[in-house]
C-alpha cells in the first residue's frame, strides 16, 4: 500500500508539474514573435493593428482566393496599376498606351526593384501572368483574364504553347497586352485583382508547393512587406525601404492581428488593443454613434430558381407576378435598419449607386424601397388566378440561406411574406456554405440571396445572367437579353454604352429572375490619431498603405 | 448484495406455510422492496426533490407560457426592435421584435424534448451495444471497443451535416445527431459495469444454478444496472440541451423561426453587451433546467444505490 | 508484457486505419466541393480545380493514394491554406491547443480531486452541497457563456487581462479558466461519485475496525481505489482537453486546433478533415492504452494481460 501510495501521488504530482512545465516553457517562447500589444518598441512607433476574422487561404498572389489574401497582397504587392480608393491610379506602370480598337495594352514600367533588390522587369509580369493561366498552376479565378488573347485557350488546356497567349514582355520594361474584344474597364480588372501582381520565377520553383507559406518564402514589391505570418494569430507587415515610392509611405508597420469573434474584436478595440476596427458586429452599433458606414462595394438580390427546387414549384417559380409580389411585399429600408449590418442600404435597381453618373443620368427605381403592399398584393392575385390556384394549394416553397450573414434576412423575409401575403409555406433550409452553393449549383432551392460583386463595371452584375453566366443557376435564358447584352458590350462611346446597358437593366429588371434587395455595407471605427484609413469595395476591403498615426 | 435485510413495512408473523404455496425466493425477496426503498429515500432527498419540482414547473410553463400572451413565437415587428421588459413584453423583444417570453417557452418545448427524448435514445443504444459487449466478452468485446473508438474520432461534425442535408433541421434530426454521437460513453460505461458484475457471485450462483443468458441479463444484470442508466439519463438531459445549444453556436440547429434555448442563448450573445436581457433571460432558464436535472439525477443515484444507504 | 504490448500496437495501427477509411469515405459523402466559397466559381472552374487536385478520380484511386501518403506520414496539402501542408498546420496549432488543455487540466484535476474528496467525506454537510453547488454551475454554464462572461468583466470592465490573444503568461488565464471550470466541475462530480463507491466496501470497514483514522483510511484506501474510474475518464477526456475546443480558441482568439476540427469539415478541406481525424484518432489510441497500463500501477489486481 505504502509504496503505491507514492506511485499516485507522484502521478498526480507529475500530471500537474508537467503541465506546469511545458506550459511555462512554450508561453516564454510564444511571448516573444509579437510581444504584447501597446508595447511593440522594436519595430518602431507607427505601427497600426487591426483585425481580421481569419486567417488568408494563401498569399501566392496568382491562387488567393479570399478577400483576406487580397488585402495583405493589396499592402505588400504592387501591380501595374492600383486600384486605390475605388479610383485606378499606376503603379510599376508609369504611363500605358491603349491603342484605338480598345484591344492592344501597351504598360511602360518605372525602374523599380524586389524587396530583396533584385530589379522587376516586365518579364515578371509576363510569368506571373501566363503561370496564373497555366493549368498546372490551379488559379481559381482565372475567368478575370479570358478576355486576353489565348487566354482562355490555354488556360483550359487546348493551347499548350504559352507563348501564343497575348501578353508579352518587349523589353525589361515593356509589357504589352492583346485582347480578344475590347473591355472598357480592364484597367480595373488589372488593379483590383490580387492575381495581377507579378510573381518572380526563380523564388516560385525554389519553394514549389510552399511557395508564400511564410514570411521567408515569397519576395515582394509593395509599399510594405511581410515581416512576420504567426498563422491564425498575426500577420506583420513592416515599411518596404526599397519601395518605388516610400516617402509617401508613413507607417512603419501594420499589425493584423486574427480574431475570429467581432464581439472579440470590439472589445479588444474598447480596450485599446486595436487601432481601427474594421467591422463592427450590427448588434453593438448603437454603442458606437461615431461609427462610419460604407457601402461594401456588391449587391444582395432576391434570386429565383425558374426550374423550381420540384416540379410543382417550377410553375410557381417561373411566373413573373408571383416574383413580383415576393419582391414588392418586402419593405427593404425596415429590414435594413432593423437586422442588415451598419452601412447597409436597400437596393430598389441592379447598378450600385457608387456608379453616380450612370444613377444621375438614368434614374429607376425597379421597387420602391418601402415596397408596396397593395400592389404585391395585386401582383399575388394575378399570379394566383394564372397558376389556377389558391394561396392554401401551393406547393411547399424552399428557402436556402447560407451560414453567415446573409442567415439574418431568411426569417424576417419569411415573416413579411407571411404577413402581407399570406403565404405560410416558405420553408427555410439553413445550410454550410460549401452545400448551399452546392444547392444552388443544382437548382435544389426555389428562393435564395444572392450575394455578388458588382462594383467593377455596370455590365458586371448583368454579366452573370447571361445563359452560360459564370453562376446563372437560376434556369433563366433569355436569348433577347444576351443579345442586348452584347449590343451594349460592343458600344465603345461611355454615352451610348451606358444607355444600352440602361435598357439591359430594365429589361433583366422586367424579365429576370432576380429582384434586387440591399447594397451590403460595413460600418467601421478608427482611433481619433490615426487618419488615412481607406474602405473600398475594390482592391481590398481596409486599404492602409497610406494610412499615418499621430499619437 | 443484502437487499433483504432493508425492506421497511413490517414483516408479517410467522407462520407455516405449505410446501410449494410460495417460492422461497419470493418470500425473501419481495419484488417490489429496491423500488420502494428507492423512492422511499428519493422523496427523503430534499434537494433531489426541490429538482424534480423544477423540472416540473419548467415542463407547465413551456406548456403554459405561451399561452399567457398575446404574441407568438414567430411575431415579428420590426418596429419594437431589443424592446426593454414592460408589462407588454414580458421578457422584452429580439432584434426581429418578436416577442422573447413566448420565444422562452416555445423554445422550452423543443429543448426539453430534445433535452430528454436525446438523453434516452443515445443512453438506450449505448446500453444494448454495451452490454453485449460486456457479457459476451472476448474478441466481440474487443471488436465493439475498437468500433468505439472509432466512432469517437469521427468528426461529429460529418454526421451532424449529413442529417441535417438529408433530413432537415428541427428536433428530430438535433436528436438523431446526439444519439448517434452521443451512445459510446454510456455504452463504454454499462460494459465497465455488466464487466464487474459478471463476476460477482451471485451471478456465479445463478449460472451454476443453470440459468439461461437471457434470464441471467433479465433477472440480474438488468435490476443491477438500472439505476446507473436511469442516473445516466437524467445527467444526459443536461448534455443535450446544451449540444442543441452548440449546434446552435457552430451555426446549425433548429429551422428558422422556430426557437430553442440555444438559438436564444445564441442570438443573445451577440448582442449582450447593449441588451445582456437577451443573454441572460435564456441563460437563466438553461442552468436552472441544468442545475434541477442534475440535483434530481444525484438524487436518483443517490436513492437506487443501496450501498449508500446511510 | 511485451507481448501485450505488441499485440496492443497491431490492435492500435487497424484501428487508425479503419477510422482513416470510415471518415474518407463519410468526408467524400457530404456534398459540395471545397472551392465553392462564398466568393462563387463557375461550374466549369469547379471541376478544373477538383481535377487539378485530383479530386476527380474514382474514390477508391483516391483513397489508396491518400493511404499510401499516410504511410510515409504525408497527409497532403490543405485544400483551403493552399500552400501549407496538413503536418506543418497541426505541428504550428497543436501545441498551442495542448498548452491551454493542460493550462485547464493543471488548474482543474487537482481542484476538482479534492473539492471531490471533501465533499464525499462531508456527505450530506454543507460543505458537500457547496462542493455539488459549485460542480453544477461549472456544468450548467456552457463554455461559450462561460468565456464570453470572463472576457467581458474581466477584460473591458476590470481591464486585469488582455481580451483576447495568445501571447504572454497573462494572455492565457481567462482562456484556461473558462474551459477548466466544466473540466473542474465534471471531475468534483465523478470523484465524489466514486469516493463514495469504496466507502463502503469491506476492506474500509475492516480499517475502521482495526481503529484508523478516518484521515488515514481516506488516504491510503478509498483515495487510491476511488482513482481507478477517474483515470479510465482521465485517459479520453485528456486526449480531447489537448485536441483543443473550437469555442473557447474562437473567443479568445486563439491559434488552436479545436478551429480547423470545425472548419476543415465545414470547408470540406478534405485533406485537413482527414488528417486532423486520424492525428486526434492516433492520441486517443495511444491515451487510452497509457490508462490500461497506469491501471495495473494503482490497482495490483488488475493485470493488463487479461
Amino acid at each position: 500500500m505504502k509504496k503505491g501510495r507514492g506511485l499516485l501521488i507522484s502521478f498526480i504530482l507529475i500530471t500537474a508539474l508537467l503541465g506546469g512545465c511545458t506550459t511555462a516553457n512554450s508561453s516564454n517562447n510564444a511571448a516573444q514573435p509579437g510581444g504584447e500589444p501597446g508595447n511593440q518598441v522594436e519595430t518602431g512607433s507607427k505601427n497600426l493593428t487591426y483585425s481580421k476574422n481569419a486567417e488568408p487561404g494563401s498569399l501566392d498572389s496568382n491562387k488567393s482566393s479570399d478577400d483576406l489574401g487580397n488585402e495583405i497582397l493589396f499592402h505588400i504587392s504592387e501591380g501595374l496599376v492600383r486600384s486605390y480608393n475605388n479610383e485606378t491610379v499606376p503603379g510599376i506602370a508609369e504611363k500605358w498606351k491603349i491603342s484605338e480598337d480598345g484591344k492592344t495594352y501597351t504598360f511602360k514600367l518605372r525602374e523599380s526593384v524586389w524587396s530583396d533588390g533584385v530589379p522587376l522587369t516586365a518579364k515578371d509580369f509576363e510569368y506571373s501572368f501566363k503561370r496564373f493561366l497555366d493549368p498546372a498552376t490551379g488559379a481559381s479565378f482565372v475567368e478575370t483574364m479570358y478576355p486576353v488573347v489565348n487566354a482562355k485557350a490555354y488556360n483550359t488546356g487546348e493551347l499548350a504553347d504559352a507563348s501564343q497567349v497575348g501578353i508579352k514582355a518587349l523589353d525589361d520594361l515593356t509589357l504589352e497586352i492583346k485582347l480578344e474584344y475590347p473591355v472598357p474597364y480592364f484597367l480595373v480588372t488589372l488593379g483590383s485583382n490580387a492575381y495581377f501582381y507579378p510573381v518572380r520565377q526563380d523564388v516560385v520553383e525554389k519553394h514549389g508547393a510552399a511557395y508564400a507559406s511564410d514570411e521567408t518564402k515569397l519576395v515582394t514589391n509593395g509599399p510594405f512587406t511581410l515581416a512576420k505570418w504567426s498563422h491564425e494569430a498575426e500577420i506583420r507587415l513592416v515599411k518596404n525601404e526599397s519601395y518605388w515610392n516610400k516617402d509617401a509611405i508613413k507607417l512603419d508597420s501594420i499589425t493584423q492581428l486574427i480574431v475570429p469573434d467581432s464581439n472579440t474584436a470590439a472589445n479588444m478595440y474598447d480596450m485599446g488593443e486595436l487601432d481601427y476596427l474594421g467591422d463592427i458586429p450590427a448588434a453593438l452599433i448603437s454603442t458606437y454613434p461615431e461609427a462610419k458606414g460604407e457601402l461594401a462595394g456588391g449587391i444582395q438580390m432576391l434570386q429565383f430558381n425558374m426550374d423550381g427546387a420540384t416540379p410543382e414549384t417550377k410553375a410557381v417559380m417561373s411566373n413573373a407576378n408571383f416574383r413580383k409580389a415576393l419582391s414588392y411585399a418586402l419593405n427593404r429600408k425596415n429590414i435594413a435598419a432593423a437586422v442588415a449590418p451598419p452601412g447597409t442600404q436597400p437596393a430598389n435597381r441592379f447598378i450600385l449607386p457608387s456608379f453616380t453618373d450612370f444613377v444621375k443620368n438614368h434614374p429607376y427605381e425597379a421597387v420602391p424601397v418601402e415596397g408596396d403592399e397593395a400592389k404585391a398584393k395585386a401582383y399575388l392575385q394575378k399570379a394566383l388566378e394564372e397558376l389556377n390556384t389558391t394561396v392554401d394549394k401551393l406547393p411547399a416553397i424552399k428557402y436556402v440561406g447560407m451560414e453567415g450573414k446573409n442567415k439574418v434576412y431568411a426569417e424576417a423575409l419569411q415573416d413579411a411574406w407571411l404577413k402581407v401575403l399570406g403565404l405560410n409555406n416558405i420553408e427555410i433550409q439553413i445550410l454550410p456554405i460549401p452545400q448551399a452553393i452546392e444547392a444552388t449549383m443544382n437548382r435544389e432551392y426555389d428562393i435564395y440571396i444572392q450575394s455578388l460583386s458588382a462594383s467593377r463595371d455596370v455590365s458586371e452584375v448583368m454579366e452573370y445572367w447571361l445563359g452560360d453566366g459564370s453562376v446563372n443557376w437560376t434556369g433563366w435564358n433569355d436569348p433577347k437579353y444576351e443579345e442586348l447584352f452584347n449590343q451594349a458590350s460592343n458600344l465603345l462611346l461611355p454615352d451610348e454604352r451606358d444607355a444600352a446597358f440602361f435598357e439591359l437593366e430594365q429589361y433583366l429588371s422586367e424579365n429576370g429572375p432576380l429582384e434586387p434587395f440591399m447594397y451590403p455595407g460595413v460600418s467601421y471605427l478608427v482611433k481619433d490619431y490615426v487618419t488615412g484609413v481607406v474602405k473600398s469595395p475594390l482592391g481590398a476591403p481596409n486599404q492602409l498603405i497610406y494610412a499615418d498615426i499621430s499619437k | 448484495m443484502n437487499r433483504d435485510l432493508n425492506v421497511k413495512q413490517p414483516l408479517a408473523p410467522f407462520e407455516f406455510t405449505k410446501p410449494g404455496e410460495q417460492s422461497v425466493q419470493q418470500l425473501v425477496r419481495p419484488s417490489l422492496s429496491f423500488w420502494q426503498d428507492a423512492s422511499y429515500r428519493l422523496f427523503k432527498n430534499k434537494i433531489a426533490m426541490a429538482g424534480f419540482g423544477l423540472i416540473i414547473l419548467m415542463v407547465l410553463l413551456s406548456i403554459i407560457g405561451p399561452m399567457l400572451t398575446p404574441y407568438s413565437y414567430n411575431d415579428t415587428d420590426l418596429t419594437q426592435i431589443n424592446g426593454p421588459m414592460s408589462a407588454e413584453h414580458w421578457f422584452g423583444t429580439d432584434t426581429l421584435g418578436r416577442d422573447l417570453w413566448a420565444r422562452v417557452w416555445t423554445g422550452a418545448r423543443v429543448s426539453l424534448i430534445v433535452g430528454v427524448i436525446g438523453a434516452i435514445v443515445p443512453s438506450l443504444i449505448g446500453v444494448v451495444i454495451g452490454g453485449i459487449s460486456g457479457y459476451f466478452g472476448g474478441k466481440l468485446d474487443m471488436l465493439i471497443m475498437r468500433f468505439i473508438d472509432i466512432c469517437i474520432c469521427v468528426p461529429q461534425l460529418i454526421y451532424v451535416i449529413l442529417i441535417m442535408i438529408y433530413f432537415g433541421s428541427g428536433p428530430g434530426p438535433i436528436i438523431a445527431a446526439f444519439a448517434i454521437t452521443g451512445w459510446m460513453g454510456s455504452a463504454r460505461n454499462i460494459r465497465g459495469l455488466v464487466l464487474q458484475l459478471k463476476e460477482q457471485e451471485f451471478v456465479l450462483a445463478a449460472k451454476t444454478l443453470g440459468a439461461t443468458p437471457a434470464r441471467l441479463i433479465a433477472k440480474h444484470l438488468i435490476p443491477n444496472t438500472l439505476g446507473i442508466i436511469i442516473v445516466g439519463i437524467t445527467t444526459a438531459v443536461p448534455a443535450a440541451i446544451f449540444y442543441e445549444a452548440y449546434l446552435s453556436f457552430i451555426g446549425i440547429g433548429i429551422k428558422p423561426p422556430m426557437s430553442s434555448w440555444g438559438q436564444l442563448v445564441n442570438d443573445g450573445i451577440k448582442v449582450f453587451r447593449v441588451f445582456p436581457s437577451q443573454l441572460f433571460i435564456p441563460s437563466i432558464f438553461i442552468c436552472l433546467t441544468m442545475l434541477s436535472f442534475n440535483l434530481f439525477g444525484d438524487g436518483l443515484r443517490d436513492a437506487f444505490d443501496p450501498k449508500l444507504r446511510r | 508484457m511485451t507481448r501485450y504490448i505488441i499485440r496492443r500496437l497491431f490492435i492500435s495501427l487497424l484501428t487508425i486505419w479503419m477510422l482513416a477509411t470510415v471518415s474518407f469515405f463519410l468526408l467524400r459523402s457530404l456534398p459540395g466541393n471545397p472551392f465553392q466559397t462564398e466568393t462563387l466559381l463557375s461550374a466549369e472552374v469547379q471541376e478544373r480545380m477538383m481535377s487539378y487536385y485530383g479530386l476527380d478520380k474514382p474514390l477508391y484511386e483516391q483513397y489508396f493514394k491518400y493511404m499510401g501518403n499516410l504511410l510515409q506520414g504525408d497527409m497532403g496539402y490543405s485544400l483551403k491554406y493552399t500552400n501549407r501542408s496538413v503536418n506543418s498546420i497541426i505541428a504550428q496549432s497543436f501545441p498551442i491547443s495542448a498548452e491551454l488543455g493542460l493550462r485547464a487540466l493543471a488548474l482543474a484535476v487537482p481542484l476538482g480531486l479534492l473539492l471531490g474528496v471533501i465533499a464525499a467525506r462531508r456527505r450530506g454537510k454543507a460543505a458537500d452541497y457547496l462542493c455539488v453547488l459549485i460542480a453544477v454551475i461549472g456544468i450548467s454554464v456552457p463554455s461559450f457563456i462561460a468565456g464570453t462572461l470572463l472576457q467581458y468583466f474581466f477584460s473591458v470592465k476590470l481591464g486585469l487581462f488582455p481580451v483576447a490573444q495568445w501571447k504572454s503568461l497573462r494572455h492565457t488565464v481567462l482562456p484556461s479558466l473558462a474551459m477548466g471550470l466544466s473540466l473542474l466541475a465534471t471531475l468534483t462530480r465523478l470523484m465524489r461519485a466514486s469516493m463514495l463507491e469504496v466507502t463502503t466496501q469491506d476492506y474500509i470497514k475492516t480499517a475502521k475496525a482495526k481503529g484508523l483514522g478516518s484521515f488515514k483510511i481516506t488516504w491510503s484506501h478509498q483515495l487510491r481505489n476511488a482513482m481507478l474510474p477517474i483515470v479510465t475518464v482521465l485517459g479520453p477526456l485528456v486526449a480531447s482537453v489537448l485536441m483543443g475546443t473550437f469555442v473557447i480558441e474562437q473567443i479568445f482568439a486563439i491559434p488552436g486546433l479545436g478551429m480547423h476540427f470545425v472548419q476543415s469539415v465545414q470547408s470540406l478541406d478534405y485533406t485537413m478533415a482527414l488528417g486532423l481525424t486520424i492525428f486526434f484518432g492516433a492520441f486517443l489510441v495511444a491515451a487510452n492504452f497509457i490508462v490500461d497500463i497506469a491501471y495495473g500501477f494503482i490497482d495490483p489486481r488488475i493485470r493488463v494481460a487479461d
